[in-house]
């Protein structure tokens, strides 16, 4: 029933989904993050709102890293499964579910790291620079 | 993420100071250039030693910068030593705003031309990292729009 074989191919699928999943978000998310950027006026006051702050942090460099980098050890582990396929070597298929081990805590990890990192709320600061940056500056003539 | 508040020019001159001290990287600032403000000797020595210190200062003045030249002497005699690093632009009316490696700010109520402004927010640390993003690309949207200065 589990013959290498068939771990070989499920693990050639489960890492093509996976990386074509990771690399989507992580190339769609920077976009999403930059229309928010957008509209400077409203962005530090939607830092009130979960969904906003979840964004901020998986749009930052060290996320959209962590993403890109397990995008190719999804792609590391379909090759060495399709290496399997070539030379029937056992030890491929082990290097490979070993590594999908890997990517999946990690994924894991990072997405307990994300949602907690975006959970605290400094209401009374983010109130204060709202309030301070409060003045229309995209009316202010800065041209002279 | 740490703010504090200032209401008196003492105050604000004690935490511009403090923030000039953090500078590594480097300091964009938008200001009126107030002589009397500036010209005091503990924010004189903080910048200078802070100019020299950073890879890259953007000095973003209100008003003539012309005018500053006679009340402000030190300061563009410093922005001569320092050509490479130390750029100057001028703008009709701008907030009054200090970055510091895009991780500590000086936010200022806008006032009147030719007071010194009491109302200053401080910012340490910021966080999240957007606000800091935020910030910045304004200050670089008006600093596009500026004109440059020859000190």
């Amino acid at each position: 029933m589990n013959s290498p074989d068939n771990v070989a191919s499920t693990l050639v699928n489960f890492s093509t989904i996976g990386f074509i999943v990771l690399l989507g978000t992580a190339t769609f998310i920077p976009m999403v993050y930059e229309l928010t950027l957008l509209r400077k006026n409203e962005s530090v006051r939607l830092l009130r709102y979960y969904p906003y702050r979840l964004i901020s942090r998986l749009g930052g460099t060290l996320s959209i890293a962590t993403l890109m980098v397990t995008s190719m050890l999804f792609i590391t582990t379909g090759l060495l499964s399709l290496v399997y396929f070539l030379y029937n070597n056992d030890v491929f298929i082990n290097c490979a579910l070993h590594l999908s081990i890997i990517i999946v805590i990690m994924l894991l990890l990072y997405v307990i790291c994300i949602l907690i990192c975006a959970l605290p709320f400094q209401k009374h600061e983010i109130d204060q620079i709202i309030d301070y940056t409060a003045v229309s500056y995209e009316e202010i003539d800065v041209k002279k | 993420m740490k703010t504090e508040e200032a209401r008196t020019p003492e105050t604000t001159k004690e935490k511009i100071i403090a923030l000039l001290q953090l500078a590594k990287n480097y300091v964009w600032m938008s200001s009126g250039l107030n002589s009397e403000f500036y010209n005091d000797p503990n924010v004189k020595e903080a910048m200078s030693d802070a100019f020299r210190r950073v890879k890259q200062v953007k000095i973003l003045i209100e008003g003539n910068a012309e005018e500053r030249k006679n009340e402000m002497g030190w300061f563009f005699e410093e922005a001569k030593g320092l050509k490479e690093k130390l750029r100057i632009r001028q703008c009709n009316r701008v907030p009054h705003w200090l970055i510091i490696d895009g991780k500590h700010f000086r936010l200022e109520r806008p006032h009147p031309t030719g007071v010194v402004g009491v109302d200053n927010l401080v910012v340490y640390n910021v966080d999240p990292p957007v606000i800091s993003e935020i910030l910045r690309r304004k200050f670089d949207k008006w600093w596009g729009m500026a004109i440059p200065v020859d000190p």
